[in-house]
C-alpha cells in the first residue's frame, strides 16, 4: 500500500515541461530523467498553439535558434499574455558566450543553459524559479492595477480647446453629412465604436455611420 | 563606474556595517536572506561580487551558492562567505559548492575590503 502511495506522490512532483525545439539529445535527456514530464513541440508557432490548448506547464524550455521564430521572439510573444508570465522561461543553445547571456538576462528571460544540458543544475534552479515566478506575477498584476494613468493638464486643455475650435469651424460640413446620412438610410447618424484609451479604459468613439444599423451584430 | 556588491546577511548590524563601510568604493545592496537575494538577482541586477552569510532563515548560504552556481547567469559571480563558526569542514563544503573566499565573524573590515579588491582585480583581468 505504502509503495503505491509513494509512487503516486512522486508523480505529482514531476516537473511538467514544454520543450520547444528539435535537438534530439536534449529531448532524450529530459525524457529519460525521472524528475520531468516532457511535452515536445518543434517550433514557436506550435508552442503558442500548445499553450492555448493545454494546462500551463511548470516551465517552458526553448532552443534559441529555430527557423521562423527564435527563442527570444517566442518569449516576447508569450510575455504579452499575463497568464503565461507565471511560467519560468528558459532558453538553451550551443556556443553561448557572455554577450548572449547578458542579452537574454536583460530581455528578462529566467535562465540560459549551454548544451549538453546538466539537468541536475536545471532542477536546482527550477525549485527556486517555479514558486518565485508565481509569487512575482501576483505582485506585478496588483501593481499594474493600482497604477492610475494621469494625463498632464496642459495636454488635456489643448485637446479640448483645439478640438472644440476645429469642430466649430467644420460644423457646416458635419451638418451636411449628418443630413445626407439621415436621408439615405434609416437609423442614427452616429455610430459609437469602442476604443481603448489611457489606462486601458474603454470609451465610445463617435463616428458618422456608414453601414446599416446592426451591421456589426450581423458579423 | 562603481562596482556592484550584493550583501546577504540576516543580522542587521552586519548589513549596516558592510553597507556603510563598502559604500565608499562600491555600490552596495544589502538583503536579509537567501530568498530575497535570489529574487533580487532574478529581477534585473548582476553584481560584480556577493558577500553571503552562511546561517540564514529561508534559503541559507549553502543553498544560495548552490542555486547561483546552477544558473547560466550567475555561475561566474565571485562569492565571499561569512560565518560565525571557525569550522574547516564548513569552509570545505562552501568551496566545494563554488565559493571563492571565506571570512570568519567578527572580522577586520580592512581585511575584508582588501580581499574584495583582490577578487575583483582577478576577475577583471
Amino acid at each position: 500500500m505504502s509503495v503505491t502511495n509513494n509512487s503516486e506522490s512522486a508523480k505529482t512532483d514531476l516537473i511538467n515541461i514544454l520543450y520547444v525545439g528539435t535537438d534530439k539529445d536534449s529531448i532524450q535527456h529530459f525524457s529519460e530523467d525521472p524528475g520531468f514530464k516532457i511535452n515536445v513541440v518543434d517550433n514557436g508557432f506550435h508552442a503558442i498553439r500548445w499553450l492555448e490548448e493545454n494546462d500551463l506547464p511548470d516551465t517552458i524550455f526553448s532552443e534559441i535558434f529555430m527557423p521562423g521564430m527564435n527563442g527570444y521572439a517566442l518569449h516576447t510573444e508569450i510575455l504579452d499574455k499575463v497568464r503565461y508570465q507565471t511560467v519560468p522561461f528558459i532558453i538553451h543553445g550551443r556556443g553561448i558566450d557572455d554577450n548572449e547571456r547578458l542579452k537574454s538576462y536583460n530581455l528578462g528571460l529566467d535562465d540560459i543553459y549551454q548544451r549538453p544540458l546538466d539537468l541536475e543544475k536545471i532542477i536546482v534552479r527550477l525549485k527556486f524559479l517555479i514558486p518565485f515566478k508565481k509569487s512575482q506575477s501576483v505582485i506585478s498584476v496588483v501593481e499594474s492595477k493600482q497604477k492610475i494613468i494621469q494625463i498632464p493638464f496642459i495636454k488635456r486643455l489643448f485637446d479640448i480647446v483645439f478640438s472644440l475650435g476645429v469642430l466649430i469651424c467644420i460644423s457646416p460640413l458635419l451638418l451636411v453629412i449628418a443630413l445626407a446620412i439621415r436621408i439615405e438610410s434609416k437609423g442614427k447618424v452616429f455610430y459609437a465604436a469602442k476604443r481603448v484609451g489611457a489606462g486601458y479604459k474603454i470609451f465610445p468613439f463617435f463616428k458618422f455611420r456608414s453601414m446599416y444599423t446592426g451591421a456589426d451584430a450581423q458579423l | 563606474m562603481r562596482k556592484k556588491i550584493l550583501v546577504v546577511d540576516d543580522e542587521i548590524t552586519i548589513r549596516t556595517l558592510l553597507e556603510k563601510f563598502l559604500n565608499q568604493n562600491y555600490e552596495v545592496t544589502a538583503l536579509a536572506d537567501g530568498q530575497e537575494g535570489l529574487g533580487w538577482l532574478q529581477t534585473g541586477q548582476i553584481p560584480d561580487l556577493m558577500i553571503v552569510d552562511l546561517e540564514m532563515p529561508n534559503v541559507d548560504g549553502y543553498e544560495f551558492i548552490k542555486n547561483v552556481r546552477s544558473s547560466g547567469y550567475f555561475q561566474n559571480i565571485p562569492i565571499m562567505m561569512l560565518s560565525g563558526a571557525d569550522s574547516s569542514s564548513e569552509r570545505v563544503k562552501c568551496y566545494k559548492l563554488g565559493a571563492n573566499d571565506f571570512m570568519i565573524k567578527p572580522f577586520n573590515p580592512e581585511e575584508l575590503s582588501l580581499k574584495i579588491e583582490i577578487i575583483l582585480k582577478c576577475k577583471s583581468v
